[in-house]
């Protein structure tokens, strides 16, 4: 009958015991913030073009962590949203936009029309344009997203958005292969 | 246990991994010696770097000679392109490019003069003993200005690999050439290996390694007796000095497969052979160097092997960098068909090459030209069946199979985890592979599909800081802007407390010691006889007056401290003037009770001593459009206060202080008629200047019109008094200009005392002069009044515009139109003002008080009266539609 005595009074102080450990981890260990916000953002495009319909990337990942719809980022295009939709645990669903040929563009401004009114300055989100009032402006376009934000408020509409064109750097290799044939040592042909 | 360099000096090897034997074929192009060709029409040179690490040196149309630099940069890792032959730069422009993707890259393209002259710093060579004083700093810069890069194939710039950050132990100079059908290095020993070791030389000086291989493949039995040979009559040490033999095997000339197998160590992923202390050169970059350091001598041409079924002369050729390979496959007689691929590199490694108008470039060691017999027609593609040998043959120890797994299933993650970049693309899998999988090229795509989401994540993550910096600089720029407009709010209250109270007090305690003054003089001023008629008809406007202020708000104190005296002359026109004055009263009333509550109005109007006034039977009419002049004044400035809207605490003191004062004598009535239309006019102002200032303001206007009777007109000089005057009135709007274009939170004081103005006498002369004067005294009152409506919210503006004496202006009785225009001009402004004030915002204190002491100043002459009541309804015309504007504005 005692057996079962200590055995409760072990149990319990054990319970107590992990409990306190448990306790004390938790306020140790505290992560700050919402750890899959920061893991959402990584997948956005980051091109900050406002599409989804939120101001940015950082509040679209922080309202799909708040349960918004996974495919509103068309930039991003479906490899985003399966990746979103593994993240946020959710099924991957078709995108919300139809998905344009996946052609990165970047923003060209034709720099003979331009007018210098700063007004495609202060629409980009990333600082890639160059320029001053009344003086010439320029895309660079290395730092351009392809947003299309300063397209609108161009007042000449003097900005292109054109397809990155393509060079031996950024080109993808095609499947060219040469076929293998094994020839003899001897083989005089 | 022998140490690693022991090892090594016994001629250890270590066992490779992997690997294959395929048909080696170099015989095909190695029994004959290098020789050269004809120089091409003309010469393509790709400027890969142009735009970011260099910049170009010469421009088109200019005459280079063999050996000139095409670009030149600062840049550490800027690789110089020389001119491969004297000649004219006939374009720089995009074209397609010695790459597997044959896409256009900017290129310097040299029309040939033919007479291949050499840069005049490119020298005869020098011995080793004369470069033996050369820091090594020195050799690097020649190194690099010869723009030397690996000729193996991948074409690093060697002066960054002979300037390692860590000591070197052990420099492997790579005569392995193990891929097929290649011979340029093996042709290149055979020929020059003086000439090579003497480069040998300067790397070893460069690096000062611990040891030194020269290794070679044992199928090269000729060239490395030739290296032998060389050897022993170099500079080079021949302790820690040999040339290893190497076992022929596919791929033991890669670089790590290389290290391995002569020291058995194995360099880590992502890592390069410096760390371990170990540096590989190519044999035929040694060459290269030593022309380089030796002769000054730019990469400008390199050893090409030209070989396969389909030319008739296989062989190796010296060909100038930049040569179109069209040019090379002429030279040396291609057979085949435009069907034929022209592979550029091995078999094994190298790619097919799209347009054949493509250069040679730096790394271009052979041009394949292999026939259908030699080249297997496409073979389809089959699954794999997992036989693992891929694995087998694979130097790296990858899992080709798992790599072809994932690339094929695009995950490219996954294969990145089956460490997919260490994969070396030496085509061994794809040699056995039993299924036909051109595995190498999955791994080139999966690579380049990693490199590209790399990229994009780099960019991406660029992009978010500067999206993150621009939205922090724009908060910081907000709040700076805040912080701003809070710091000047403070500054603003702080000047207020401290010194505007003051200002205040003191432009009141002016205007007080005014009033007391002028009212001490009113006794002294006698009613005169003859102008009765005038002092009734003012005394009709000042009970007119009175009443509307009764009316408007019966609460208001009306003073009628000595109730007047009307004599019983021209009682009907009186009595029509008093209608009137009702009706409009009545007017201002139902206007007042449709201002908003929390109105309190105290419309004072004083008219303190109206008994004085005695009104003389001469002149009726002259003296009832007076009388309508007042009126319309009236209602304007109650038309003013009612539509200040609410919350407006409206004291308008109109104060009819001193009728008595005035004596009008009877000569000269329009003169007199002019002054007080100039009165009027200023009194207009000031109210509209009033109503104009923004919300919050608490406004003091105190016009004072006090000492009328001061005024002497002597009958001497006018000129000269009139210039004073207008000299003290240009002052005074001076004065009132500075202070409304003090920006808003000042404290405006605009005091504008013309205290003498006694002092003015206008003389019965010049006319006309006077009026012009008048003329620009109203303008530039206008202009102040303008710009002090013009002043910021929240200003408290005290504008006591003290005009004491109207009557210095004195117009002539001659020219009664330019009076008339002068009268047109200052309605057009009454009118102008009122319609301003009706749009004044809300809240306003407005302290309105318009003395217009000297009302009954204005006497209408006898003469042109049918004038003067035209302009009168003309004006009442434009009081009402003035008026009707407003209440639709209102509405």
């Amino acid at each position: 009958m005692s057996g079962i005595f200590i055995a409760i009074i072990l149990l319990t102080i054990l319970a107590l015991l992990f409990g306190i450990l448990l306790g004390f981890a938790a306020e140790k260990f505290k992560v700050e913030g919402d750890p899959l916000v920061d893991q959402l953002e990584t997948l956005l495009p980051q091109t900050q073009c406002g599409q989804c319909g939120y101001p940015g990337c950082r509040p679209y990942a922080e309202a799909i962590a708040n349960g918004e719809k996974i495919n509103l980022c068309p930039p991003g295009g479906s490899a985003t949203m399966e990746k979103l939709a593994e993240m946020a645990g959710v099924e991957p669903e078709p995108l919300s936009a139809t998905e344009e040929v996946q052609v990165k563009k970047v923003a060209y401004i034709r720099e003979d029309e331009c007018i210098g009114c700063t007004k495609c300055i202060q629409a980009c989100p990333v600082d890639a344009i160059l320029g001053t009032g009344k003086l010439m402006h320029t895309v660079i376009t290395d730092y351009c997203t392809g947003c299309d934000l300063c397209v609108a408020p161009c007042p000449v509409d003097c900005i292109d958005m054109l397809p990155v064109e393509q060079t031996v750097k950024n080109w993808d290799w095609k499947l060219n292969a040469i076929p293998v044939k094994t020839l003899d040592e001897d083989c005089q042909c | 246990m022998l140490t690693l360099f022991e090892q090594i000096d016994k001629g250890t090897l270590w066992r490779s991994i992997g690997g294959i034997h395929p048909p080696e074929r170099k015989t095909l192009s190695n029994r004959t010696s290098i020789a050269t060709l004809t120089l091409a029409d003309e010469f393509v040179v790709p400027l890969n770097q142009v735009g970011e690490s260099s910049v170009l040196a010469i421009s088109e149309g200019e005459y280079v000679t063999k050996g000139t630099p095409l670009t030149r940069g600062t840049h550490f890792g800027h690789l110089a392109v020389h001119a491969p032959t004297s000649g004219h730069v006939t374009k720089i422009e995009q074209r397609p490019s010695n790459h597997a993707s044959g896409l256009p890259v900017l290129s310097c393209v040299i029309t040939p003069d033919g007479l291949d002259t050499l840069n005049p710093n490119i020298h005869a060579p020098l011995s080793w003993n004369d470069i033996a004083s050369w820091s090594n700093e020195e050799i690097l810069k020649k190194i690099q200005d010869a723009g030397i890069a690996g000729l193996g194939g991948a074409a690093f710039p060697t002066h960054i690999k002979l300037n390692p950050a860590s000591e070197i132990e052990l420099l492997i100079i790579n005569a392995i050439e193990c891929e097929p059908y290649i011979t340029a290095d093996d042709v290149l020993m055979r020929e020059h290996s003086d000439a090579i070791c003497l480069g040998i030389a300067i790397i070893y000086r460069l690096l000062q390694p611990k040891r030194l291989i020269i290794a070679i493949e044992d199928n090269k039995p000729e060239a490395i007796e030739e290296m032998h040979h060389a050897l022993n009559r170099s500079q080079l040490p021949t302790e820690g000095v040999r040339i290893t033999s190497v076992p022929t095997l596919y791929p033991s000339g890669g670089e790590k497969q290389l290290i391995q197998i002569l020291t058995g160590q194995e360099v880590p992923s992502g890592s390069i052979p410096a760390h371990l202390g170990i540096v590989v050169q190519n044999i035929a970059t040694s060459f290269a160097i030593k022309d380089a350091v030796l002769r000054n001598y730019p990469l400008i041409e390199r050893v090409v092997t030209v070989t396969g079924n389909n030319t008739s002369n296989p062989g190796n050729y010296w060909v100038p960098i930049g040569t179109p390979i069209s040019h090379l496959l002429t030279q040396t007689g291609f057979r085949g068909n435009e069907t034929d691929k022209v592979i550029i590199g091995g078999p094994m490694m190298g790619y097919a090459l799209y347009n054949d108008s493509a250069p040679i470039i730096k790394g271009s060691n052979c041009l394949l030209l292999p026939d259908s017999k030699e080249l297997a027609p496409e073979q389809k593609e089959l699954p794999c069946v997992r036989c693992g040998e891929c694995a087998q043959v694979c130097p790296a120890q990858l899992l080709p199979q798992q790599l072809f797994w994932h690339a094929k299933a695009k995950e490219y993650d996954k294969a990145v985890n089956f460490n997919l970049a260490d994969c070396i693309e030496c085509g061994c899998c794809t040699y056995v592979c039993p299924s036909n999988i051109p595995l190498v090229e999955y791994y080139r795509i999966a690579k380049s599909a990693v490199k590209t989401e790399a990229e994009e994540k780099k960019q991406a993550e660029l992009a978010k800081q500067r999206f993150e910096l621009r939205t922090q600089r724009l908060e910081d720029e907000r709040l700076a802007r805040e912080a701003k407009q809070k710091a000047a709010a403070e500054r603003r209250k702080l000047n207020m407390s401290a010194t505007d109270n003051d200002a205040v007090a003191q432009a009141m305690a002016r205007i007080k010691a005014k009033k007391a003054a002028a009212s001490s003089n009113v006794p002294t001023n006698a009613p005169d006889a003859p102008d009765n008629k005038r002092k009734d008809v003012s005394a009709a406007i000042a009970r007119a007056k009175a009443k509307k202020a009764a009316q408007s708000n019966p609460d208001d104190a009306t003073d009628h401290s000595q109730p007047s005296e009307a004599t019983s002359v021209d009682d009907k026109k009186v009595q029509i003037a008093a209608a009137v004055a009702r009706a409009k009263a009545k007017k201002a009333a139902q206007q007042d009770s449709e201002t908003d509550s929390n109105e309190q109005l105290a419309a004072s109007v004083d008219v303190s001593k109206p008994s004085q006034e005695v009104v003389p039977p001469v002149d009726d009419k002259k003296a009832k459009i007076a009388a309508a002049v007042a009126r319309a004044k009236a209602k304007k400035a109650a038309q003013q206060a009612s539509e200040t809207d609410s919350n407006d605490m409206l004291a308008a003191s109109v104060d009819v202080s001193k009728p008595s004062q005035e004596v009008v004598t009877p000569i000269d009535d329009k003169i007199a008629k002019i002054a007080a239309a100039v009165a009027r006019a200023k009194a207009k102002k000031a109210a509209q200047k009033a109503s104009e200032t923004g919300s919050g303001d608490e406004l003091v206007t105190s016009v004072d019109t006090s000492n009328p009777s001061q005024e002497v007109a002597p009958p001497v000089d006018d000129k000269i008094a009139k210039i004073a005057a207008a000299v003290a009135r240009a002052k005074a709007k001076k004065a009132a200009q500075k202070a409304s274009e003090t920006g808003s939170s000042d404290e405006l004081v605009a005091s504008v005392d013309i205290s003498n103005p006694s002092q003015e006498v206008a003389l019965p002369v010049d006319d006309k002069k006077a009026k012009i004067a008048a003329a620009v005294a109203r303008a530039k009152a206008k202009k102040a009044a303008q710009q002090a409506s013009e002043t910021g919210s929240s200003d408290e503006l005290v504008a006591s515009v003290d005009i004491s004496n109207p009557s210095q202006e004195v117009a002539l009785p001659v020219d009664d139109k330019k009076a008339k225009i002068a009268a047109a001009v200052a309605r057009a402004k009454a009118k102008k003002a009122a319609q301003q004030a009706s749009e004044t915002g809300s809240s306003d204190e407005l302290v309105a008080s318009v003395d217009a002491s000297d009302a009954p100043q204005e006497v209408a002459s006898p003469v042109d009266e049918k004038k003067a009541r035209i302009a009168a309804a003309v004006a009442k015309a434009k009081a009402k539609k003035a008026m009707l504007k407003t209440e639709s504005e209102k509405e």
